[in-house]
């Protein structure tokens, strides 16, 4: 009975390495076919992140503008407050 | 006050009304047999009475076999030890907490919950027996997996295909336990279903067992899923001892991009290699690809989603439950379940072992070097496989991730596993 083991684990691992090999062969041959729609999937995403970065970006400016411009304010307001007295 | 008034008034009404009731309703009809108005005597009422308690049954079963008696309760303790390493130590709650109810249950001496009629039996019956609820299980599995890493380096797939050696060479195992121990008999069937544990994949174990030996199912379910659980102690002293320092610091290339649509197509390829070259293997396969097409496609979203959460939920419940009720001692409590466990580890270690030994042949006859701790993650065990090589990699080197890569081979492991249950299921038409 150990004979028809080795036997079975002979034609089992054969066939589960072809199986596989023949999956990465088609794997590989779908993304040849595929890669131009893939790169433009990617392109548009790629866009897309980038718009929404730089709309974050410039409100992140304006706000850090903003911010800078009220601090000075205030920093110039104390300093006069400071002189008068 | 009145309400206290109202209450008795009810109670009055209803004890003078209902006997009357009774009384007008009739004399007794004479198709009542005349056994059912007598009762025994007061002293043989006990007797029946305590004849028909838990205790009588395991102190004095009705079949005088000890597996009836003394073996129930201890049936009724392998269902508690269950329970308290899934509720104390996490081990794979999901399933054992079902499992381990559903021993209890069916270890009741004289409530037959698991004898032909009753409901543990017929959800047996019904969901296991036919191979219904594994292949369910399978579909949510398939919609839960991302295919991606592995379409991003198909090579890694190879790994998921080596790992599968661990399942042969535990079948010839169960062989050579049958030749070598005086009380072990396993077939070729038992052998083929028992080294599916070392698929690492608990419905494709169940599957199988329960199409080749059901006889077997609770003891390689158990092993199954207690070995799955312990994938992060069992593997890493294997993983330290194949690799050395250096190749466990190899850093590999960033994963390309996958496209929507060939995450679509892939399911297809797979089921269209499995029509072609293994009819057998197609249930598995089917259901696993089905359920990650339903993921992947983006248009049943809502399916998708009942499949990942409430099916396979359900379905688990009555898995476990099922698997439950073949945990009796007369089937459980023998040689052979120590065989089986004591054969699982053998599997899970040899499958890890190849997986690594695989990924060092493949980083000989390569350029684009592979860390080889990915390959044990080739033994199925998503994701557990693959976050222990994902830590065996950070120990080494902080900042290498592992992860993504070892999805690869997990995710492949899982296809390797059902091809080679496909092929031990044609094992049918093989025996002469």
């Amino acid at each position: 009975m150990i004979i028809a083991g080795i036997k079975l684990t002979f034609l089992g691992m054969t066939v589960v390495f072809l199986f596989l090999l023949l999956l990465v062969f088609c794997v590989n041959i779908s993304f040849r076919f595929l890669s131009a729609a893939n790169a433009r999937e990617q392109a548009e995403m790629e866009a897309a992140t980038l718009l929404k970065r730089r709309r974050s970006l410039t409100t992140k400016s304006t706000d850090e503008v903003l911010v800078a411009v009220i601090s000075a304010a205030i920093a110039a307001h104390r300093a006069r407050t400071l002189l008068v007295r | 006050m009145r309400n206290k008034k109202v209450a008795i008034g009810f109670a009055l009404v209803f004890f003078l009304l209902f006997p009357s009731a009774l009384a007008l309703a009739g004399t007794p009809s004479a198709e009542v047999p005349a056994t059912r108005q007598e009762l025994a005597p007061m002293g043989a009422m006990v007797t029946e009475f305590a004849k028909s308690t838990g205790l009588f049954g395991y102190l004095s079963p009705a079949s005088g076999k000890w597996t009836e008696g003394i073996g129930s309760i201890l049936m009724a303790g392998v269902g508690l030890l269950m329970l308290f390493l899934a509720i104390n130590k996490g081990f794979e709650p999901l399933l054992l907490v079902p499992m381990g109810f559903g021993c209890i249950l069916a270890n009741i001496p004289l409530a037959g919950i698991a004898n032909p009629g009753g409901i543990i039996d017929y959800i047996y019956q019904i969901g296991i027996k036919t191979g219904v609820f594994p292949l369910l299980i399978f579909m949510g599995v398939g919609a839960m997996t991302d295919f991606g890493p592995m379409i991003a380096n198909p090579k890694t797939a190879l790994l998921g295909a080596a790992a599968q050696f661990g399942i042969f060479s535990t079948l010839i195992g169960a062989l050579v336990l049958t030749e070598i121990v005086p009380g072990i008999h396993f077939d070729l069937f038992d052998a083929a279903s028992i080294g599916i544990i070392g698929g690492a994949d608990g419905p494709t174990a169940i599957f199988l067992a329960s199409q080749l030996s059901p006889d077997l199912l609770g003891a390689i379910a158990v092993a199954a899923y207690s070995y799955m659980a312990l994938v992060p102690i069992i593997q890493p002293p294997i993983m330290r001892a194949l690799t050395s320092p250096a190749e466990r610091k190899i850093r590999m290339t960033q994963l390309r991009y996958v496209g929507k649509a060939e995450k679509i197509v892939f399911p297809l390829i797979v089921l269209g290699l499995c029509m072609l070259f293994l009819p057998s293997a197609a249930p598995l396969i089917g259901f696993f690809m089905f359920g990650n097409m339903m993921r992947e496609c983006g248009v049943v979203e809502r399916l998708s989603k009942t499949t990942q959460n409430a099916l396979i939920n359900i379905v688990t419940i009555f898995l476990g439950l099922g698997v439950g009720s073949r945990l009796s001692a007369e089937s459980f409590l023998n040689l052979e379940t120590l065989g089986i466990l004591f054969l699982g580890v053998i599997a899970f270690g040899i499958g890890t072992a190849s997986g690594i030994l695989m990924a060092k042949l493949m980083n000989r006859f390569s350029t684009i070097k592979i860390n080889p701790l990915i390959g044990s993650a080739g033994v199925s065990a998503v994701p557990m496989a693959a976050r222990v090589s994902q830590k065996l990699g950070m120990e080494e080197d902080p900042e290498n991730m592992l992860l993504m890569f070892a999805m690869g081979p997990n995710v492949a492991g899982v296809i390797g596993s059902a091809v080679a249950a496909g092929v031990l299921l044609t094992l049918k038409n093989l025996v002469v």
